[in-house]
């Protein structure tokens, strides 16, 4: 048995889950941070409803983001210890300053915001979610330009049989971090909008009671869409200039071609939508076309499909490499026997895929009961606000 | 410089074993120590505010070994490859049951209740294996890869070590709630505390008498960490016997940090060996240049944080009562 496809698939497993759920995080968190600051500066009840109800959806969602998350880190010690051997010295310190800076703080602050809600003074309750979403950017910031190091090696010189750092400074400037940042970005807006769009879309379709919330929910939702998707098209484009700097021949690879057309296609789709959702609404259109309705629902899937696909062009793009043309990924694999490896891989699929399950479903339920009725009813616990 | 960010290190493995100890006791100790939904929800409630803020230190002390030390992060997690993924197993079912239990107001909860108790009962088992393992000497060939031999992995020593920890973590966790729990379980926490410092007692004697015949090379500072160890212990069980039950936390936080500390001191320049092999701080570290870069990043966010933890905890220190929010 070999262990090299088992490792390779491995990583591409989970870490499929966690950019499944990183990316609506990164999405939502600035949804609820704009609800949140509208509902602090205008003081409309509806607005703090709205942060409360998107919040919860966001921390259900944030909670397997955190436990992926883990099992990445710890994954490069695992099976890829030629990486660390190799280029340690160089793509160890973004990623340390990831974990350091982005996700201990963020983690902090999301405790602090989700009990410090109706306890707290507003502006500072608000200044937390700030913070959250503030450190979520910085970490898809640092992960980015650490697989941007393995896409295109900048700012080190081979020095002794391993890579050396030179210049920090440089890896924030490598043409592979360039436009994919902006368009991962983009990404998780574009997705962040469709979520709320759909599930707003949902509850016009039930006849809900509640349509000033849904209303409001809506048109952030298309807002953000919009936003997201002229990015992510945009920049989706600019990396064609970019790519031809670092990896020339990176799209003449047969894998590659069908996951490439696929996400430009659903790029373009997604566009559309989002313009229409924009025209729509002049006079609240968008909440009345009952027909769109039904297809806001359906279209909540695509950007995460679109998001995986663009992963796989990039990754499977850089193959056989693992750091492009200095490491080869058939020499970084751990001395593992494959037996072990193949134990660790379905261990870990099958718990991903039943968390992963039971996550969705309990958003799902959160989701269509919608927010709480405005009168709190008496409870003997006393519930956070998320 | 090695030196100075291998006490980091050890600062970050250390604050989470002393702060995350107690979570995982908490889950252990979950079905026994009260039946009722509501209360089981205060249980987890006296957690709520610090749970999140636990768990990450062990994110942040990984992220620092790879940036600080990554020729010892590969040859360590790869060496102990079977017990580092089931103390992922372990960790990712606890971390996930915790935060999705209670998020919805109506809903059957045993699936995620199990998977509290299950999960935190794996991850103390792993970290005692890992931990005694790491103490004894991990099995890797000469020249540092691992030897493939998972079963070497499960001998006596680090098998006491795993059951040593589930006792350790259990009376953290009991002291835990001791201190946080509503008022009327004080006394309930506090007697299961005292239940817990036997078993700890026998593991901490057993486990240093053999270490004593079985290691060597081990330097003073090792040694000193044992005795910190039985101090630690005393002062929990003192703490306890006169109601002090933040001195007794406290007690059994530093003794939760002691095995983490003892690996990283016991024959310390080398931080890893096994028979055939050793590697020095030296030879773990990162370049200059890399330690340069993680200098204007590390000290602030673990300074900042040390504050803003620092402040979570004045603001809740007291017992659990009407007012608490719950979210776990």
């Amino acid at each position: 048995m070999n262990a090299l496809p088992i490792a390779r698939l491995q990583f591409a497993t989970t870490t499929s889950f966690h950019f499944l759920f990183v990316l609506l995080t990164l999405g939502l968190v600035t949804l609820v941070a704009v609800m949140q600051t509208r509902a602090t500066v205008g003081g409309r009840p509806e607005l703090l409803r709205m942060t409360r109800f998107w919040g919860r959806l966001y921390v259900i969602n944030y909670a397997l983001g955190i436990v992926t998350g883990i099992v990445m880190e710890f994954q490069f010690g695992l099976t890829w210890t030629g990486l660390s051997a190799f280029a340690g010295d160089v793509f160890g310190a973004p990623l340390a300053i990831e974990t350091l800076v982005a996700f201990f703080l963020e983690s902090t602050f999301l405790g602090l915001w989700i009990f410090g809600f109706g306890r707290m003074n507003r502006w500072l309750h608000l200044a937390l979610i700030w913070l959250v979403t503030l450190t979520a950017y910085a970490s898809a910031l640092f992960i980015m330009l650490a697989n941007s190091f393995l896409q295109n090696p900048v700012g080190s010189r081979l020095e002794g049989g391993t890579l050396r750092l030179d210049d920090f400074g440089a890896l924030f400037t490598n043409p592979a971090l360039a436009a994919s940042l902006p368009h991962v970005v983009g990404a998780a807006i574009l997705t962040g909008g469709f979520f709320v769009v759909g599930v707003s879309a949902w509850h016009f379709l039930k006849r809900t009671g509640e349509v000033e919330f849904f209303r409001r929910s809506m048109r952030i939702g298309v807002v953000a869409s919009l936003i997201g998707a002229v990015f992510v098209v945009n920049q989706g484009f600019a990396q064609f200039g970019e790519l031809a700097k670092y990896q020339p021949d990176k799209l003449e690879d047969g894998g590659v071609g069908l996951p490439l057309g696929l996400m430009i296609v659903l790029g373009f789709v997604m566009l559309l939508c989002a313009l229409l959702g924009a025209l729509l609404l002049i006079r609240n259109w968008v909440t009345k076309a009952r027909f769109l309705h039904y297809l806001m629902v359906a279209a909540i899937p695509l950007p995460f499909v679109a998001a995986i696909l663009g992963w796989l062009v990039r990754e499977l793009g850089r193959q056989p490499w693992l750091v492009w043309g200095k490491l080869r990924t058939a020499d970084a694999i751990a001395d593992v026997p494959a037996g072990q490896i193949l134990f660790s891989f379905i261990a870990f699929s099958l718990l991903f895929a039943a968390l992963a399950v039971a996550d969705w479903v309990l958003m799902a339920r959160v989701a269509k009961r919608g927010p709480d009725p405005v009168e709190e009813p008496a409870e003997l616990l006393v519930l956070s606000g998320v | 410089m090695a030196t100075f960010w291998w006490g980091v290190l050890g600062l970050l493995t250390c604050g989470y074993f002393a702060l995350a100890g107690y979570d995982y006791g908490v889950g252990m100790l979950l079905p026994g120590f009260e039946a009722g939904e509501r209360r089981r929800r205060q249980t987890l409630g006296a957690l709520g505010p610090f749970f999140l803020a636990n768990e990450v230190w062990l994110v942040a002390a990984v992220g620092l070994l790879f940036g600080a030390f990554p020729h010892l992060e590969d040859k360590v997690f790869a060496g102990a490859y079977v017990l580092v993924v089931t103390l992922l197993l372990g960790l990712v079912t606890f971390t996930a049951s915790m935060q999705l239990r209670s998020r919805r107001p109506d809903a059957r909860r045993g699936a995620w209740t199990a998977g509290i108790v299950g999960g935190a009962l794996v991850t103390a088992l792993s970290w005692g294996l890992f931990l005694g393992n790491l103490v004894l000497g991990l099995p890797l060939d000469a020249d540092g890869s691992p030897s493939g031999d998972a079963l070497a992995l499960f001998g006596p020593y680090a098998v006491l070590w795993g059951l040593g920890f589930v006792a350790l973590f259990c009376l953290q966790g009991a002291a835990f709630l001791a201190v946080r729990a509503p008022a009327e379980l004080t006394g309930r926490a506090a007697r299961l505390a005292r239940a817990f410092t036997a078993p700890v007692l026998a593991f901490l004697v057993i486990a240093t008498a053999w270490g004593a015949f079985a290691l060597d090379g081990v330097t003073a500072l090792g040694t000193g960490v044992a005795a910190l160890a039985f101090a630690a212990l005393a002062v929990t069980w003192l703490g306890l016997s006169a109601k002090r039950y933040r001195v007794a936390l406290v007690g059994s936080m530093v003794l939760s940090a002691c095995p983490a500390l003892l690996a990283g001191t016991l024959r310390f320049p080398a931080v890893l060996v096994s028979s055939h092999y050793a590697l020095s701080v030296g030879q773990a570290a990162t370049a200059p240049e890399t330690f340069a870069v993680l200098a204007w990043f590390a000290p602030p966010a673990v300074l900042v944080l040390l504050v803003v933890q620092w402040l979570t905890w004045r603001a809740h220190r007291r017992p659990l009562d009407q007012r608490s929010l719950l979210h776990f």
